[in-house]
């Protein structure tokens, strides 16, 4: 098809970004790190190790007699994975070096990704893909018409500025430039999660530690119970007071319960948290955690001649069961020479000898003792609540009972850096979702009698979609540019 | 008017639209087509409607908690995302012959959820109850939703693209087929339909791994149902990697598109019904 002067030709583009080369040192590993078959065989071996992982029971995450169950079941094949570490997979050289593998391979491949983004050139021009439609003659110069293109751009939002791109362009609209970053920014979040991760490993430290409803706690070794060696000067010592206001068994099934607790600094009051099962609560930087519970009964022991040898709380251990619960202890009393042993029936009842307990509510307590005094037996029966118990010399009250509560306490310095490292991977991914690459731009090819105007476009990607939509753009040129110049212009 | 009676009614409107859409493709009519579109938004406002009722009916039993609390309400969410996407996808693109191939999932999760699953609003199970609940399960399901109008739109591709290579002339297919859309467009609605899901699946995964260090005092507990997620999130990964990086479009795309949304099925349902784990409350 031959244009006539000043004739427009409205065409399409569909191109693709030209290859670059990096220009990078490529040093072996990177090499190695960033080759594609590499890259194939790490994430084909580490989603083999998942899906074995999943089928096969973990001792980290299934319960111990499920594992114990499969590994009898399936000799066999117990025997043939213990290569990738059995039921310890996620914790086996081979899962731990694929996965690192693959960890340095996403690290490697974001620097090249970078690289190459910002050596990326527009997309090329390639004739092959030009579609003539409608070659429309115009009797009068292009500027009406190019006003008109602009106009029918920003109709398809193409808000974006002019750019002075090749000799001849007039007008050029590329939008969605940024949503290729959101690619890079996303692999980028996958080494700050990594940073972060590591910090976690390096500063995370968690204890645990009971409270006695109305006892405080300021975190002094002594009453920390680590799990982690290095942790305790993490806490320092009581630069905050814990007090648990309350323990509140909540209904339902399984049973949950909160922690009420109040944290005061220098004295004051500083904020009230309640914390719940499967709902931590945090203060001062520190992650709380509902654990156990159980009752700490308060004994009042006195010498016959009234003077108080013993007035406290005592914490009982509870230990579940499928079909109950027991909460017991062994305590020493030394002014008294006396060595208590008991179980605690927080509602009570005795039926043929034995007691049991009807709920695990405090209903009706009865506390089930076995006293020595100076190595002898002197005592082997129930002491209600708020009765006393009376030995030569001694008087032993039950005189009241609380819950106490068990709480995790975590501080975690990679926290912080894992939440940035999820939200940039967020921001990633919805500038990569949302924000496509496109570009349109009007070039006038002069010769000595014609002018020809010609749109083009490119997409960065969906170039069928883009296609279609850019099919709608030229249909709408042409008739808008039919009814702009009536006569002047032929099909 | 109860949730029950609006839940039977999307079934059935979903069921129309699925058979209304097969008639488009015989027929070829516009008609046809637009009254399966307008079919399908009857299903869907019927599906948001039953969902909000059920969620008013929880309250009025006393029990504060949205409707995805265990496997009935999480089908019923699956179908009324199913539609989302599908509906946003036929705003856009407006390629109404994908809707014969992606109704059938929504009504099936629905006639599945009617027919076998049990019903009942009961409280949310201790572990659940968080307003991270909803985030989570909202993001994955989307995720879950568009990896089937993916999986929908690759099976249409694969069946087109064997048509045409088998055609001896270059001349258009006819007949059904030929209300199918290009097999071009049929591979990009495809990327389309995994861009919109891979990141909501990533997002479904990163505010589960907060939930859990908010529960459990643990990001990640290699559970089944985060490896399996995993295993999905690398699926679909290595999809776009692919799809950049070494030009994997059209026929391999599709067979890892489709891939892709049997492992999601197998994470949703196969993990919670067959696999033991932290999630297990998700088979109730």
């Amino acid at each position: 098809m031959v244009l006539q002067k000043s004739q427009v030709a409205v065409g399409i583009l569909v191109g693709r970004a030209t290859k670059q080369t990096v220009d990078l040192e490529e040093t072996f590993l990177f090499s190695f790190l960033t080759s594609r078959r590499i890259v194939s065989i790490l994430l084909g071996a580490f989603i083999v190790l998942l899906v074995l992982g999943a089928l096969i029971p973990q001792e980290n995450s299934s319960p111990l007699f499920e594992v114990n169950v499969w590994q009898n079941n399936h000799p066999l094949l117990a025997k043939v994975t213990q290569v990738v570490g059995g039921t310890k997979l996620y914790t086996s050289y081979p899962f731990l070096v694929v996965s690192g593998l693959l960890l340095l391979s996403t690290a490697m491949c974001t620097v090249q990704r970078i690289g190459l983004l910002r050596k990326e050139e527009l997309p090329s021009i390639d004739t092959d893909f030009s579609v003539e439609l409608s070659p429309q003659a115009l009797e009068e110069g292009y500027a009406e018409v190019v006003t008109y293109v602009r106009h029918c751009l920003r109709k398809h939002g193409c808000f974006a500025k002019t750019e002075s791109f090749p000799v001849e362009a007039i007008v050029v609209v590329r939008k969605g430039g940024l949503g290729r970053w959101g690619s890079v920014l996303f692999h980028f979040s996958f080494l700050i999660l990594l940073i972060g991760a590591l910090a976690s490993v390096w500063t995370r430290s968690e204890g645990s530690f009971i409270l006695t409803e109305g006892q405080s706690f300021r975190g002094t070794p002594a009453e920390f119970v680590s799990r982690q060696p290095a942790a305790l000067p993490w806490y320092g010592v009581g630069d905050f007071e814990i007090v648990l206001q309350q323990f509140v068994p909540q209904e339902g099934q399984p049973p949950t319960y909160a922690s009420k607790l109040i944290f005061s600094q220098e004295g004051k009051e500083a904020e009230r948290l309640d914390v719940r099962t499967f709902q931590a609560g945090s203060y001062a930087g520190r992650t709380f955690y509902q654990k156990e519970h159980g009752f700490s009964p308060r004994f009042l022991v006195k010498t016959a001649a009234g003077q108080d040898l013993f007035d406290g709380f005592v914490a009982l251990a509870s230990s579940f069961s499928d079909d109950e619960v027991r909460y017991e202890n062994v305590f020493s009393i030394v002014e008294g020479s006396l060595k208590i042993e008991g179980q605690l029936f927080p509602d009570a009842v005795q039926k043929a000898g034995q007691w049991r307990s009807l709920s695990p509510k405090p209903n009706r307590p009865v506390f089930l003792a076995r006293i020595e005094q100076r190595g002898v037996p002197v005592f082997e029966g129930p002491i209600p609540l708020g009765e006393a118990l009376e030995l030569e010399g001694l008087q032993i009250s039950f005189t009241e009972l609380r819950y106490w509560s068990g709480l995790q306490m975590v501080t975690d310095l990679g926290v912080p850096i894992l939440y940035a490292g999820f939200f940039l991977g967020c921001l990633g991914l919805v500038l990569r979702t949302l924000i496509s690459s496109e570009t349109f731009w009007l070039k006038a090819v002069p010769s000595a009698e014609t002018t020809s105007l010609v749109l083009y476009g490119a997409a960065e990607r969906d170039q069928a979609l883009f296609a279609e939509k850019f099919q709608v753009l030229v249909d709408e040129l042409r008739a808008g540019l039919r009814e702009m110049k009536g006569d002047t212009i032929r099909e | 008017m109860s949730s029950s009676l609006l839940f039977n009614v999307t079934t059935i409107a979903y069921f129309a639209a699925m058979v209304t859409f097969l008639l488009y493709l015989v027929s070829k009519s516009d008609k046809i087509a637009l009254g399966a579109t307008v079919i399908c938004w009857v299903g869907f406002l019927a599906n948001t409607a039953a969902i909000g009722m059920r969620w008013q009916e929880a309250y009025a039993m006393g029990f504060e908690q949205a409707p995805l609390s265990n496997l009935y309400e999480s089908v019923v969410f699956f179908a009324w995302s199913i539609l989302l996407i599908y509906l946003l996808f036929d705003l856009k693109y407006k390629q109404r012959a994908i809707g014969a191939f992606v109704m059938p999932f929504a009504f099936f999760g629905m006639i599945w959820a009617q027919w076998d699953l049990d019903a009942t609003i009961q409280p949310l199970v201790p572990a659940l109850q968080s307003n991270w609940l909803t985030y989570h399960v909202i993001t994955c399901f989307l995720g879950y939703a568009a990896f089937a109008v993916a999986c929908g739109v690759s099976i249409m591709y694969l069946i087109k693209v064997g048509k045409e290579e088998k055609s001896a002339d270059e001349s258009p297919i006819g007949g059904i087929l030929g209300m199918f859309p290009s097999v071009k467009v049929l591979d990009d609605l495809n990327y389309k339909a995994i861009m919109v899901g891979f990141p909501m699946l990533s997002l479904g995964i990163i505010t589960g791994a907060a939930w859990a260090n908010y529960a459990w005092g643990t990001y990640w507990s290699w559970d089944p149902k985060e490896t399996w997620s995993l295993i999905v999130w690398f699926i679909y990964a290595a999809f776009l990697h692919a799809r950049f990086t070494r030009g994997w479009v059209g026929r391999r795309a599709a067979w890892l598109s489709i891939l892709g949304f049997a492992a999601t099925i197998f994470c949703y349902l196969g993990v919670n019904l067959v696999l033991s784990g932290l999630h297990s409350y998700g088979g109730a």
